[in-house]
């Protein structure tokens, strides 16, 4: 149930700050509808992203099994998240592949990946805790 | 200095040589800087490697198809030299036999290449008093910056004067960074990290053996295990069996009946396949002749790809019937020569498709599949006669795998030295009496062949006449025959690009090329 929750956490952060950046975004290049677009991410993003959660589970999980220092983990677990976004929108290019432009998914995957550095960073103390165990905590 | 560290800057500095010399560069020279580079840092941090055999022989391999990269540089001494690389590197690394349990570990070293970066470095643990502050700084910070952000863009859209203000401030912001991407592209940093994958994928060991630990397990001769009834009833195929054949799949005479089913299967499969077998004698390679009106394109395809079918089926039903005891039963005497019988006849059919291949060849010159069904017949062959040095001297299937393993990367690196593409239009081009040239075909060809095609411009010229004259009748939305004009084209498009790369990309296949149009007069000096 843990790692569910660690799950949880980093998605929601991820999809949040994804909006965010990418409402940013809409700002610079002055857009109108800037609101409406961030609102669309948000909503949209937590809604097509959620079934995204029981890999992020799974990844999270394999990750944490791994024979590695906490860190090493931490940098596993970013590095298949990654991993998990480039097949995410390659597969969103395959269902919409007409209306996507290319360079447009690439910038996305990287506002993306950084939206989740920083999920995962922020969520760091949760990943550490889960990984120790009780009696190291007493200590 | 920690070895963790050494293997961090050498993966780091790796990263840098591969973005420095393949940069809109195309693998050449540049590739001996980079390899030399690789083999060099994978030998320092592994060094006892040096004395295992497979290691000194898959060098000898990876050696000849870096060779093959600068002399002929074809996609397919490229792909060679990649595999064999990463091969080496499994085999440096991990203690393997089998090529296909060193790919698993190489595939495991490419999917923990983040955890292997990472855990080298050693973070200070405990109480990090400047850390503590930085994170609170983030935490104080993230709420005001998020409000920060909404209240611009409420005053960016209500005030124009704020707006003209803020869009000042952005199109300096977007110069600079603009000048500074200039300098530093995001591709290029993309082609870093590429860099950093393949770098780390080759130097960094994983911490995990899975594959090695399991490959230890296994050994070339078989051994007599004693399986259990419920044991067996465990596995979903036995079950199956059970299913079709009763009582007579368990029991005392288990064995038996499994010899007898094999025996009765083996000697109709053999005089159905002889059948085949005297047809294709018969029609094949006494009494062949190219039939007027029908294609040979139908007879080879549609026979060709079936038989493979057949023939790699035929194998897989052997290694069913002798997976298990059934080598070891005193009176499966039949069942051998069964089994020996039946892998004589696919080599014969092997030979029958040989003869189809080369009848098409003979008809309509070579091209890539032609060729390609010749290594896939090699390879069979290897495969039966490998099924047969396991039934004879009853060996495992993992023995199999791994001897055919190795013979397809030998075949591999022995087909890097010829330069397809060279033979393919020089053979066609020799007997252009004999074969119906396919120029489109032929100018799809690499740069390395562009010589031979100017060489023989009157042959192309003649094809490109030939075919106006039967559509001459016909409306043409283009010139699709337009031969001479096309290899112009070509020609000149080799010599553009070969302008806009440097010595890194270097190669005799190129330089050859380039030679034989500066002598035509067709270039000036390019590097």
């Amino acid at each position: 149930m843990k790692t569910f929750f660690i799950s949880l956490k980093i998605w929601a952060k991820t999809v949040f700050l994804n909006a965010c950046l990418l409402g940013l975004g809409a700002v610079y290049s002055k857009e109108p509808e800037v609101f409406d677009t961030l609102l669309v991410l948000l909503i949209g993003g937590f809604l097509i992203t959620a079934p995204l959660l029981l890999f992020i589970e799974k990844l999270v999980r394999l990750s944490l099994r791994m024979p590695y220092g906490i860190n090493a983990r931490i940098a596993l677990l970013f590095f298949s998240l990654v991993i998990l976004i480039m097949f995410f929108y390659l597969f969103m290019v395959w269902l919409f592949g007409d209306h996507l432009e290319i360079k447009g998914i690439l910038s996305l995957t990287g506002v993306t990946s950084v939206a989740l550095l920083i999920a995962v960073l922020t969520t760091r103390k949760s990943l550490i805790k889960i990984n120790t165990p009780q009696n190291e905590l007493i200590k | 200095m920690n070895k963790g560290l050494i293997k961090i800057m050498l993966v780091t500095a790796g990263a840098v040589l591969f973005n420095l010399v393949f940069w809109q560069e195309k693998l050449a020279l540049n590739t001996v800087l980079f390899d030399g580079f690789l083999l060099t840092a994978l030998f320092f941090l592994y060094p006892h490697a040096g004395q295992n055999a497979t290691v000194r022989w898959l060098l000898l391999g990876h050696i000849i198809c870096l060779t093959m990269v600068i002399v002929h540089n074809t996609e397919l001494s490229k792909i060679a030299f990649a595999v064999t690389l990463l091969l080496l590197a499994a085999f440096v690394e991990y203690v393997h036999r089998s090529v296909w349990f060193a790919g698993g570990s190489l595939l495991l070293n490419i999917l923990m290449i983040a955890a292997s970066f990472v855990e080298p470095i050693k973070f200070r643990r405990g109480p990090v008093v400047k850390g503590k502050v930085i994170s609170r700084f983030i935490r104080f910070a993230f709420f005001p910056l998020i409000l920060l952000a909404v209240f611009f863009c409420i005053y960016l859209l209500a005030n124009n004067v704020f707006s003209d203000l803020a869009g000042r401030i952005g199109a300096q912001l977007e110069l600079f960074f603009t000048r500074f991407f200039d300098f530093f592209s995001w591709q290029r940093l993309l082609f870093l990290l590429l860099g950093l994958l393949i770098t780390g994928a080759v130097l960094l060991k994983s911490k995990i053996d899975y594959f090695s630990s399991r490959e230890a397990r296994l050994q070339d001769g078989l051994q007599r295990t004693r399986i259990t009834l419920r044991k067996r009833r465990e596995n979903a195929f036995f079950q199956l069996i059970e299913v079709v054949m009763g009582r007579m799949a368990n029991g005392m005479m288990a064995l038996k009946n499994e010899n007898t089913t094999g025996t009765i299967s083996l000697v109709l499969l053999n005089v159905l396949l002889l059948v085949i077998n005297i047809i294709d004698v018969n029609f094949l390679w006494l009494n062949f002749h190219y039939k007027e009106g029908e294609p040979v394109y139908k007879m080879v395809h549609e026979g060709t790809e079936l038989l493979i079918v057949s023939i790699v089926l035929a194998m897989a039903i052997l290694l069913f019937f002798f997976k298990g005891n059934l080598n070891f039963y005193k009176r499966n005497k039949w069942l051998k020569y069964g089994a020996y019988a039946w892998i004589v006849q696919n080599a014969i059919l092997v030979s029958s498709v040989c003869l189809r291949d080369y009848y098409y060849i003979a008809k309509h010159g070579l091209a890539y599949k032609r060729i390609g069904v010749l290594f896939f017949l090699l390879m069979v062959l290897i495969g039966l006669i490998t099924v047969f040095v396991k039934i004879y001297g009853k060996k495992t299937n993992y023995f199999l795998f791994r001897i055919n393993a190795w013979a397809a990367i030998t075949v591999l690196v022995l087909a890097t030295t010829i330069h397809w593409d060279e033979l393919i239009a020089g053979y066609n081009l020799q007997r252009k009496n004999t074969v119906e040239v396919d120029v489109p075909f032929l100018l799809s060809l690499s740069d390395k062949a562009l010589p031979l095609l100017d060489t023989n411009i009157v042959v192309l010229q003649k094809r490109q006449n030939e075919l106006d004259a039967l559509s001459n009748n016909r409306p043409r939305n283009y010139c699709d025959t337009c031969f001479i004009e096309q290899l112009k084209q070509r020609e000149q498009k080799f010599v553009n690009e070969q302008k806009q790369l440097s010595w890194l990309s270097w190669n005799y296949a190129d330089a050859y090329t380039e030679k034989y149009f500066q002598r035509k007069g067709l270039s000036t000096a390019i590097h």
